[in-house]
């Protein structure tokens, strides 16, 4: 019965062999694109809406931001000193750091002095981007 | 390349044809058909990990191409003892057989159609069917039995 049944459908089988490994392979990594494609677009929307909710000009203020008043600067730049002692001090006694370079740029307005509160205090932020990729921040509050 | 990797890669290399050729009972065509086996092959090898194992690799990707030909027909869901249609496969080549796969039912036909389309084994077809070997083999007996009286001159059984 087997061979029967063997013979009849041997003919309805196409024995063409029109395989492709590579593009198995190739469609297998889509999925990672489409994860990239999503957050690209997530990104994208979240720029778009943060105006609405009162956040883009503090997005804005983290790249046009006017530099940060002189005391926060020197703040700043103490601790770079500070930083670059204590990693010349471990590169000194062979450690290893691999944030050894995260020094900070000068700092730049992050948060708005719409911020104000009922009090009439307002408070002002500082981002300060790494190199390293890291960030710092400083708060400052000022009286009317 | 991983361990799975290798063994989705032979799978493939070895039973392409079989897989093409049994959905294309599904899709309707061999265009169709192999475009769902290279999905099918893509998503077991995306999600390998998901594989357990213990099971046959086979029946595991088979159901994943299964899948991925119901969507090429716009369908989501069905089970593939439904949507395997002996017309949609060149039933010019051989209307006496194609008649009588149609007089099968479905969950017969299935069995057939992995057996001589896709080269399945008994426990291949267990594994993609979700039942035991032998509700296998005793389904596959009465569809030959069915078949055969279809199919010889004298109607009988040639076992």
């Amino acid at each position: 019965m087997t061979d029967l049944l063997e013979k009849h459908f041997a003919p309805l089988r196409n024995p063409s062999n029109d395989s492709d490994w590579l593009d198995v392979r190739r469609r297998a990594r889509r999925p990672w694109r489409r994860a990239v494609l999503v957050a690209v677009v997530a990104a994208t929307v979240a720029l778009l809406v943060a105006p609405a909710f009162g956040v883009g000009g503090r997005v804005l203020d983290l790249i046009q931001g006017k530099p940060a008043p002189p005391p926060v600067q020197t703040s700043f730049v103490g601790g770079n000193a500070a930083r670059q002692q204590r990693f010349a001090f471990a590169a000194a006694a062979g450690l290893a750091l691999h944030d050894r370079f995260r020094l900070l740029f000068l700092a730049r307005r992050a948060a708005s002095p719409r911020s104000r509160r009922r009090t009439g205090r307002s408070i002002s932020g500082w981002h300060q981007p790494r190199t390293g990729g890291t960030a710092g921040s400083s708060k400052r509050e000022t009286r009317p | 390349m991983d361990e799975r990797a290798r063994a989705i890669e032979e799978l493939y290399r070895e039973r392409y044809v079989g897989f093409r050729n049994a959905l294309a009972t599904v899709t309707g065509s061999n265009e169709t058909a192999r475009d769902a086996v290279q999905e099918g092959f893509a998503r077991a090898l995306a999600c390998r990990k998901q594989f357990r194992g213990d099971g046959s690799l086979a029946a595991w990707v088979w159901r994943i191409a299964l899948r991925a030909a119901l969507q090429a027909r716009g369908e989501h869901r069905g089970s593939a003892a439904e949507v395997m249609d002996p017309q949609l496969v060149a039933p010019e080549r051989n209307p006496a057989l194609t008649a009588a796969l149609a007089t099968l039912p479905p969950r017969r036909r299935l069995m057939v159609f992995l057996r001589y389309f896709a080269d399945f084994s008994y426990a291949e077809i267990a594994a993609a069917c979700e039942v035991s070997e032998g509700t296998v083999a005793a389904t596959l007996a009465q569809a030959h039995q069915s078949l055969a009286a279809s199919l010889s001159p004298e109607g009988a059984m040639h076992d």
